[in-house]
């Protein structure tokens, strides 16, 4: 006999909609010949997770997924399925009866449906599954293998996993171990470094494993732009830019993740920020400028800039406080393995390749991965969301690939959210990269700046979020566009005459007299871009956009005098919101739900904290405060 | 032709013998058993060259005798792992890897309970496994005639203790920047000479990265990669002499 599991994540409060739609599907099992049995279990520690399983005779081809389980996903789609895994098993659970049952409220097919949760009966259903011999189930599975990593089949992608292939993705526990350890930290960026600070502090010995031959990952080129309602300098208070609050940082992350987001992990990074930042002040010297920016989907100035302007401000006051208390980072180390013997143990150690050779080191007190998103791994990309095409560029350093991912998913980690994947809509055309002229089209929207594409007319709101401003582009199917900018707004948008003249240096700005001129320099047809403008600058006057409905403002600048300033934009991929799943302790928490022991995770590489879409500067105050979070954790563990 | 032969005397000499041992198994065997006295009569230079005064300087002093030994006496091995171009042992390793004469490394090096030493020298080398040997031996080709920067080295009589300023380096070893920088640097200086005209700030020894290590980079015993172009993939950034 075969059995497909369906897992699925639903959307908030859908559970009446799932209820009325599997309820119709129940009632029409009859027509799918060869289905035995069909259960439906509620998580009850996860709410919103769900699990179908379908029993299907031996005759039946199932391998790559019946088409009853692609109706029930397509129909849950329908009512807000935001994530899902199928996969199917061979199982010999008796020849069962197929039992319709009846639908009612309290009947035995839905277990745990109600939320009512019955844990025990789940547990029992677990059991018994367990206790039956001879037949192989998700449980017989990791009890034939020696460690847990064929799981990573069940968990996996592919559909077409019989027990076979489960069986060769196994991986044996090492016979003996090259090291010992108490606390190892994955990756060297902003969560790792906070984290191995924490946990050096208290004692523990650390060490940083980095695959790449400098540190820093994303976190060391970055923007360097932080958001936190307060700092010691009280920025905010003292340019007398308004009011701010955690409560109101919290809120515009839900809404800008469309709430989407699990409200203790942003409880954490609002109510955290301040302190962190504090942190790094204190202990790491990081210093701010004094400036303080109100970022698109922030409510209030709370966007602080370090002094350098790039991540690596944040980056290295990090890396001198984690060296001072005895963390080491040894790079070109990368991570091949996580050791855990079933999924009920803790986490035993990690399969290391380094330039001297394969190491697997034993983990006393804990790990913490924090080996960042996954922005540069396409095949995973195109797993979760395949309208992200291998063809973009990505702003992300080479090293963000989510191998540590399917590693924590091989050993029962739960993932969510990994769809949700966000573009930078206006980077460098070439390459993919945010240098400082990419910058300015996103800065520059609320002085009147404009997006025109290769005809000189434009194609958007340019005040619409990331994501809307990218599909515009992409629509278009012409590569690049362009902003298009005069003089007066530039240290309106916070950027300098210096940073213009080297982009005009590197040919990234081109700079014009006229508007004529600068279609010209664009090779643009010259009349479409002079009326474009003088309709959006008629636009400007009305205060009305019958284009596209652009919000006009009072602080919008006509683009009437030059020079004016042209940057070619083009998205490219650039931050993974989702990931595997934490609790508010940064612990791993497994499909079960339940907490995965001595294994923690922090920064891009955990899904949830941003829901749908990240809010420019919410990115390193997640990372170091989880971070943190992990790493006095961590540190706490038994050895 | 042939390059004159000198005497032996450097920590690496060892390395360039090892070169031509490998072929056979057996060699260890062998060496095993004569515990590292004399490696048998491959020993004799006159194996291949009929005079060794054919290969020696033109003002060198007369030689006696026909087997290493003779060399070091003089040419005692450097063990002071200096940063500095060594012409003796560089020039002997580099003639026998060009000629590819089946100098193999065993005629002049010993190997024995594998300690690595130099034919009646008295000097043990260290510790060295069958496989790093192997691997040093590989390296030692390379280093006499690859496209890598191990060659550009060579060509200015760099040997392995020249930047690895321990004995014997082994596989995944890496050299610090501040060795690197005591031929190349100060680095200030490094970074005015690397400066592009175009544009100054794409300076690969100013990275914004950081303090980052030269074999980020530049790798010595394969070709090197700039490392920059891995984001910046339209920079035109080359790395000279391999
Ligand atoms: C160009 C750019 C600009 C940005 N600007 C901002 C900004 O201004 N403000 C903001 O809030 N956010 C910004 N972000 C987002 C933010 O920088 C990232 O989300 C953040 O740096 C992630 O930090 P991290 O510690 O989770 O991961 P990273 O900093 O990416 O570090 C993870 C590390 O783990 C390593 N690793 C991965 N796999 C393995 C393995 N198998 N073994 C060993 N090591 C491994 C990687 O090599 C990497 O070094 C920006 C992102 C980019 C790309």
């Amino acid at each position: 006999m075969y059995l497909e599991c369906i897992k699925v994540r639903v959307n908030l409060n859908k559970e009446k909609e799932l209820k009325s739609f599997l309820d119709g599907v129940f009632n029409n099992l009859e027509q799918y010949g060869g289905l035995v049995r069909f259960e439906f279990y509620k998580n009850s520690l996860v709410p919103l997770d769900y699990i179908i399983h379908l029993y299907w005779k031996e005759d039946i081809n199932i391998t790559l997924g019946s088409p009853l389980s692609y109706y029930i996903i397509e129909g849950l789609q329908r009512i807000g399925l935001i994530n899902h895994t199928m996969w199917v098993e061979e199982t010999t659970i008796g020849d069962m009866e197929y039992n319709k049952g009846d639908t009612s409220e309290d009947t035995k097919n839905y277990p745990d449906f109600k939320n009512n949760v019955n844990k025990e009966e789940t547990m029992a259903k677990k059991d018994e599954i367990k206790d039956m011999p001879n037949k192989i189930t998700r449980r017989g599975f990791l009890k034939a293998g020696v460690s847990a990593g064929m799981l990573a089949a069940a968990t996996g992608l592919a559909l077409d996993l019989t027990k076979k292939d489960a069986e060769a993705a196994a991986k044996t526990l090492p016979k003996k171990w090259d090291e010992e350890i108490d606390v190892v930290v994955v990756g060297s960026g902003f969560a790792g470094l906070a984290a191995a600070s924490e946990a050096g502090k208290r004692g523990a010995k650390v060490v940083i494993l980095e695959k790449m031959p400098t540190y820093g990952g994303n976190s060391i080129i970055n923007g360097g732009v932080y958001a936190a309602w307060d700092s010691k300098l009280h920025l905010r208070q003292k340019l007398n830019l308004g009011n701010d609050s955690p409560k109101q940082h919290f809120d515009d992350t839900l809404k800008g993740g469309d709430y989407y987001n699990i409200p203790v992990l942003v409880k954490n990074l609002t109510e955290g920020s301040a302190d962190a930042l504090n942190w790094m002040i204190e202990e790491g010297g990081c210093k701010l400028r004094e400036a303080l920016t109100r970022a698109g989907g922030h409510s209030a100035y709370r966007t602080h800039t370090v002094a350098e302007g790039v991540g690596r401000g944040f980056t290295e006051p990090l890396r001198k406080i984690a060296e001072k208390y005895g963390a080491k980072i040894r790079l070109n180390n990368e991570i091949t393995w996580i050791w855990r013997k079933d999924t009920e143990g803790p986490i035993l150690g990690v399969e290391v390749k380094t330039p001297k050779g394969k190491r697997n080191i034993k983990i006393k007190k804990a790990l913490v991965l924090a080996s960042g998103g996954f922005s540069r791994d396409i095949k995973m990309r195109q797993a979760f969301n395949p309208s992200v095409v291998p063809e973009y560029n990505s702003t992300n350093h080479p090293g963000a690939t989510g191998e540590c991912i399917r590693f924590a998913q091989a050993i029962g980690a739960d993932t969510l959210h990994m769809a949700f994947i966000q573009l930078y809509p206006f980077a460098e055309p070439e390459t993919g990269i945010l240098d400082n002229p990419a910058v300015y089209p996103f800065n520059g929207v609320g002085y009147g700046l404009i997006y025109v594409d290769k005809n000189g007319k434009r194609f958007v709101n340019e005040l619409e979020r990331r994501d809307v401003c990218s599909m515009a582009q992409i629509k278009l199917g012409q590569k690049p566009t362009y902003s298009i900018f005069n003089e007066e707004m530039v240290t309106k948008m916070g950027g300098t005459m210096e940073e213009i003249e080297k982009g005009i240096a590197k040919g990234r700005f081109i700079k014009a007299n006229t508007i004529e001129e600068l279609a010209q320099k664009l090779k643009m047809p010259v009349n479409n871009l002079v009326e474009t403008v003088k309709k959006h600058n008629q636009y400007l006057k009305d205060g009305k956009d019958p284009d596209f409905n652009k919000p006009i403002t009072k602080a919008m600048i006509p683009l009437e005098k030059g020079p004016f300033y042209a940057v070619a934009q083009w998205p490219a991929v650039h931050h993974t919101m989702g990931g595997i799943r934490i609790n508010e302790k940064a612990q791993v928490i497994d499909i079960w739900g339940k907490v995965i022991p001595k294994f923690y995770a922090a920064g891009e590489v955990t899904g949830g904290v941003h829901g749908s879409n990240r809010l420019g500067s919410n990115a390193i105050p997640d990372c170091v405060v989880h971070g943190r979070i992990a790493g006095i954790n961590a540190a706490q563990e038994k050895a | 032709m042939k390059k004159p032969l000198l005497l032996f005397s450097f920590i690496f000499v060892i390395l360039f013998a090892i070169t031509l041992a490998f072929t056979k198994g057996d060699v260890f065997a062998q060496a095993k058993k004569q515990k590292a006295k004399a490696p048998s009569k491959n020993v004799s230079c006159l194996s291949c060259h009929d005079k060794i005064s054919n290969v020696l300087p033109k003002n060198h002093k007369p030689v006696t005798g026909d087997t290493i030994a003779s060399c070091n006496t003089c040419h005692r091995p450097d063990m002071s792992i200096k940063a500095e171009p060594k012409p003796y042992a560089s020039t002997i390793h580099r003639a026998h890897i060009k000629e590819g004469k089946g100098a193999d490394c065993m005629i002049c090096h010993t190997h024995a309970n594998n300690r690595f030493g130099l034919y009646k020298s008295g000097v043990s080398f260290g510790r060295l496994k069958k496989d790093e040997l192997e691997n040093i031996k590989n390296i030692f080709i390379s280093w006499a005639q690859s496209k890598n920067i191990d060659a550009t080295h060579s060509k200015v009589d760099i040997m392995c203790s020249s930047c690895h300023d321990k004995k014997l380096p082994l596989t995944g070893d890496t050299v610090e920047n501040d060795r690197c920088l005591i031929c190349h640097g100060p680095l200030e200086d490094l970074q005015k000479r690397s400066e592009p005209k175009d544009f100054p700030d794409r300076n690969p020894h100013k990275s914004h990265l950081g303090d980052i290590a030269c074999t980020v980079c530049h790798h010595s015993h394969k070709a090197s990669t700039v490392y920059c172009l891995g984001c910046h993939g339209n920079f035109k950034m080359k790395i000279p002499g391999g």
